[in-house]
């Protein structure tokens, strides 16, 4: 357990935990990893078949666990390894073998980077930081038969702040280009988010992307607006349309500007989420942005980059499109509701002076009296919207955004159901905010022919978007956010934003040191002050490092000598260690195995010219004490 | 007694020469350097290097940028690694016994001291060469020596030259390792795994202080006591048996044995095909040894490199196994011309052992001739090698 090498390959099976999202994962390892290293373990026979067998067995054992608990099996050669390491340890390895294990548990490492980077791998990457060498150095002294392998701070600081280094300057090469389009069809988009029974990223902490502006909300991605009497689909007849007005950036300061990066473009499809009515966009990630009919923007390509950046600014005040009586009936088009729907709306919606009112008092009955709740049972095919609203009353997003749109509809209010994301709070260490999947939601969007399309969410807790508190939960996801800005999506622009950052400081000292002259001979005096005094106590430190040099043999057999020669055994100049010994023995002196253990040892290092390993001092230490109280006794 | 060698070493500067070049060839730029250190990667640190490339170009699709971070650790352990391997090594010196003459298998007796002249810990020492480590110590504190026995790698008959060696740091990580100069000109000779066996047939026995044959003939001074007989002119007062002179014969003198010893010519060639070179060596050694030490005198001809060594009985023959840890065989047949100017160099009086890893028919005709002028052949030779000239054939053991 002592081992650096195990330690570290118990950071890997840690990282390959990350992967899974699981702390039972974390536990069945762990707890694996300990038994793996018990005494019990070492009467199991390890080879090379067992170790076969566990790299099939783990890699299908994963597949397995991961159908079975509906999530992703992508990790499951991780897991096959992670068995033969467990396997691997119940034998003595090779060198080469203990290489590869720290190979193995490197790469775990690396999964843990690429996959599941968020705050609690934070302590796994400093566990790292110290194991890997430490393991380094452990192999290195078996390799020389000593136990040494103490990593001391003049190698870890050095090798924390070549990371660190590295981790800034290296450069972030990409591959992209529109002919790298990782496109996903427009219907699948979020699918898989939003229906938890599709599994995938519902619920999610991934990051999809970070947005930054005020009064952030609701990122449209998509709008269904075609209902058949079944399922909304989206409109495939479309119109695309230039939103891009010609804007000096004098013009579009006056505008509210949002910015935002994406982390993997391939989620997004053609789509770019937007909140509001967009007057100007930019980026270098996508071609021609187009409004569609719905309010959506897409683009004619996209691909990710190095750096998925846009930025772009809406409308505060946008103008209202008026709808054609054909879109009026498109927009409203509506099952017939039962009797008993009917009367349930005129009861919810008794005493509406207009329609906003009848549409804010249907919404705001279903945020209060239902649930929202995730893996709700399946609706009734026939009835589907009477059984929601009388019997399941509970649902995820979709479900209220399709019921009150259906309801609207039936108040002849044109409705559409809008899908996208919601922006989480800003983080307390930075204004930018986190959209991960899971904050994945469904709205409406209803058309009133004073206000233009206005956004309605039936959802109970919908909208997110409430200010972080000072809780640790809040804490934690602000640190997250810090962690995710500053470390994960620390990319090419935020390199080259430091880098010019850092050239600008340093080029401005001059100029800061001209005008504060004094004060700039005041801080180099100061800053000379512990130089000169380490430097006048340099002579006392170098005698006492010269005093307290690691004691030789010679030291303890002069010790010895000492001791013997106050109880009257001298040893005369001529005569040799051995012949002094065999003396003290003719005349029977006390602690003689002691004393034939401390000239044995100071024959071997006197002549040998080897110094004294630390557990032998400490051994000749207590050696010398046992003599010296044995002499004491006897005197 | 020491040995009367004849033995001619290669010519002085040759091999150094060639190792210069090498290195000038490999390191343009230090061609003044003498003391030349290199920092290198060892396989560990290719096998991260590979880890690196890999992570950088994974990092590229990745969506985190944290895999450069750990790209970034693992580069930090290479360039501690070069840092403390290079410091380790740079005061650290080499002290070792110029030649250490050891048999096949063992290690050099004498222990090998580092010297770390430098104010810092010298950490995991080795000395290296072509990736096999000779030696290797932990820890040289600074300003002291220490002192270790070389490892048990000189499995080989061979000259393993220190200057052809490296002395190599590999702390802390074993990624990198900072190398320089052995700076000694030492030498590990390794002969052949000698065994016993009879001792050649000799012609031309001569009187030879040493020599374990005895003749008719009586000498003054000598090891074995033949008895005494009355002086005579010449004679050495020292010489007197008092004893037998005190008993009214007149004046006795003591007279030896005389001491003779002959003369074998070890003939040795070895075809660089054949698979029995290392045991035709190995056979010529033991021959040899157990000529010098059955008194007689050897003369050793190293056909393939056309050098000779004569040891005399009793003789010290570290300049024999000296040979036989030098002998190298070159590609190249037996020619007529060389085996008469082998045998043009031999006393005339002396038994010719052939010691050969197959028979050609120019040496048989060679053989023949000489047998035809009357000198005693003997053949060494393989198991199963047939020959076709009438002289005696002895077969080593080529296990």
């Amino acid at each position: 357990v002592k081992s650096a090498r195990n330690q570290f390959i118990l950071a890997g099976f840690l990282c390959q935990g990350l992967a899974w999202d699981s702390w039972v994962y974390w536990l069945v390892a762990t707890a694996l990893w300990i038994l793996a290293l018990s005494p019990l373990a070492k009467k199991a026979k390890g080879g090379p078949n067992l170790e076969l067998a566990a790299i099939i067995g783990g890699a299908a054992a994963s597949v397995l666990a991961g159908k079975l608990i509906g999530q992703s099996s992508h990790f499951f050669l991780g897991d096959g390894v992670l068995c033969l390491q467990l396997a691997r340890m119940l034998r003595p390895l090779s060198r080469r073998e203990k290489l590869a294990s720290v190979l193995i548990a490197c790469f775990h490492l690396a999964v843990a980077c690429t996959l599941a980077p968020n705050i609690s791998f934070l302590m796994l990457a400093l566990a790292a930081l110290i194991l890997l060498p430490k393991s380094l150095v452990e192999l290195q002294s078996e390799e020389f038969n000593t136990h040494d392998s103490q990593l001391d701070w003049t190698l870890l600081v050095p090798l924390s702040l070549t990371a660190l280094a590295v981790f800034i300057a290296a450069p972030r090469f990409s591959f992209g280009g529109p002919l790298q389009l990782g496109s996903v069809a427009g219907g699948e988009l979020l699918a898989s988010v939003l229906d938890p029974a599709g599994g995938g990223y519902a619920n999610s902490p991934q990051v999809l992307m970070q947005v930054q502006g005020n009064n952030l909300h609701y990122f449209k991605c998509m709008a269904l607006s075609q209902f058949d009497g079944h399922e909304w689909r989206v409109d495939e007849n479309v119109g695309l349309r230039s939103f891009q007005r010609h804007l000096t950036e004098e013009d579009l300061a006056s505008y509210p500007a949002r910015r935002v990066r994406v982390k993997n473009v391939n989620f997004l499809g053609r789509v770019l989420p937007v909140d509001g009515v967009p007057v100007a966009m930019r980026g270098k990630f996508f071609s021609k942005p187009l409004m569609n009919s719905q309010g959506g923007i897409e683009c004619v390509s996209i691909w990710n980059s190095a750096n998925n950046y846009y930025e772009y600014w809406i409308d505060p005040d946008p103008p209202i499109d008026p709808l054609s009586p054909p879109l009026v009936r498109y927009y409203t088009t509506h099952p017939a509701p039962s009797t008993r729907l009917s009367h349930w709306m005129g009861e919810v919606t008794a005493g509406a002076t207009n329609q906003l009112d009848t549409a804010r008092r249907i919404e705001s009955y279903l945020r209060r009296n239902f649930t929202y709740r995730l893996g709700a049972p399946a609706l009734k095919r026939l009835d589907t919207l009477d059984d929601f609203i009388f019997d399941k009353r509970e649902g995820h997003c979709e479900r209220f955004a399709s019921a009150l749109a259906l309801l609207l509809r039936m108040h002849n209010i044109p409705t559409r159901i809008v899908i996208g994301y919601v922006a989480g709070a800003p983080g307390r260490f930075s204004d930018w905010r986190q959209v991960r999947f899971k904050d994945a939601h469904s709205w409406i969007e209803a058309w009133f022919p004073d206000r233009g399309w206005t956004t309605f969410d039936a959802t109970p807790g919908g909208g997110g978007g409430d200010d972080a508190g000072w809780g640790v939960t809040e804490f934690m996801e602000s640190l997250d956010l810090v962690w995710y800005s500053h470390v994960i999506s620390f990319d090419r622009a935020a390199q080259r934003e430091l880098i010019a950052g850092f050239m600008a400081g340093m080029l401005s000292i001059p100029r800061i040191v001209n005008r504060n002259l004094a004060l700039f001979f005041l801080v180099l005096a100061v800053g000379f002050l512990p130089w000169l005094y380490r430097r006048s106590r340099l002579p006392i430190a170098l005698r006492k490092s010269q005093n307290t040099q690691i004691p030789t043999a010679d030291h303890f057999y002069a010790r010895l000598l000492r001791s013997l020669s106050k109880n009257g055994w001298r040893r005369l100049p001529e005569q040799t260690p051995d012949e002094f010994l065999n003396l003290l023995r003719a005349e029977n002196a006390p602690c003689l195995a002691e004393i034939d253990e401390l000239t044995r040892v100071f024959c071997d290092s006197r002549y040998g010219e080897q110094p004294l390993p630390t557990g032998e001092i400490e051994r000749l230490t207590a050696l010398l004490a046992r003599i010296e109280d044995g002499l004491d006794f006897q005197r | 007694m020491a040995s009367h060698a004849l033995y001619e070493p290669p010519a002085k500067g040759e091999t150094e020469k060639a190792r210069d070049h090498e290195r000038k060839s490999r390191f343009p730029l230090a061609k003044n350097c003498r003391y030349l250190r290199v920092l290198r990667l060892t396989r560990t640190g290719k096998i991260f290097l590979l880890v690196i490339v890999v992570m950088q170009f994974a990092s590229i699709t990745s969506q985190s940028g944290l895999l450069v971070w750990v790209v970034g650790l693992i580069t930090g352990c290479l360039i501690v690694n070069a840092i403390g391997a290079f410091r380790s090594v740079r005061k650290v010196r080499l002290r070792v016994q110029n030649r250490m003459l050891i048999e096949e298998g063992s290690a050099p007796r004498e222990p090998w001291q580092v010297v770390n002249a430098g104010k810092r810990r010298a950490r995991l020492i080795t000395v290296e060469c072509h990736n096999r480590v000779w030696f290797s110590v932990a820890e040289a504190p600074a300003g002291q020596t220490v002192a270790a026995a070389p490892r048990d790698v000189f499995k080989q008959r061979g000259v393993y030259a220190l200057a052809d060696a490296w002395l190599v740091s590999l702390y802390p990580f074993g990624l990198i390792k900072a190398m320089h100069d052995t700076e000694c000109d030492a030498e590990v000779l390794v002969f052949p795994k000698l065994y016993a066996t009879a001792v050649p047939e000799v012609r031309g026995l001569d009187p030879m202080l040493g020599g374990r044959h005895t003749g008719p003939g009586r000498i003054a001074a000598g090891e074995k006591f033949a008895g005494v007989r009355p002086i005579q002119s010449g004679d050495s007062y020292k010489q007197i048996h008092w004893k037998s002179s005190a008993k009214g014969a007149g004046l006795m003198v003591k007279s030896f044995e005389e001491e003779l010893a002959g003369r074998a010519s070890l003939l040795v060639f070895c075809e660089k095909a054949s698979p029995h070179a290392e045991a035709c060596i190995r056979a010529a050694g033991s021959i040899a040894h157990a000529g010098v030490e059955g008194g007689h005198q050897i003369d050793f001809q190293n056909l393939n490199e056309g050098r000779r060594v004569r040891v005399q009985p009793f003789g010290d023959n570290s300049r024999l196994l000296e040979e036989l840890a030098r002998y190298s065989v070159p590609s190249g047949d037996l020619t007529a011309e060389a085996i008469e100017a082998a045998v043009a160099n031999v006393p005339k009086r002396s038994a010719l052992h052939f010691v050969l890893t197959g028979i050609s028919s120019t040496l048989e005709a060679e053989i023949r001739k000489l047998l035809a002028a009357r000198k005693l052949v003997i053949l060494h030779l393989p198991p199963g090698t047939r020959v076709n000239v009438d002289c005696p054939v002895h077969h080593f053991p080529v296990s």
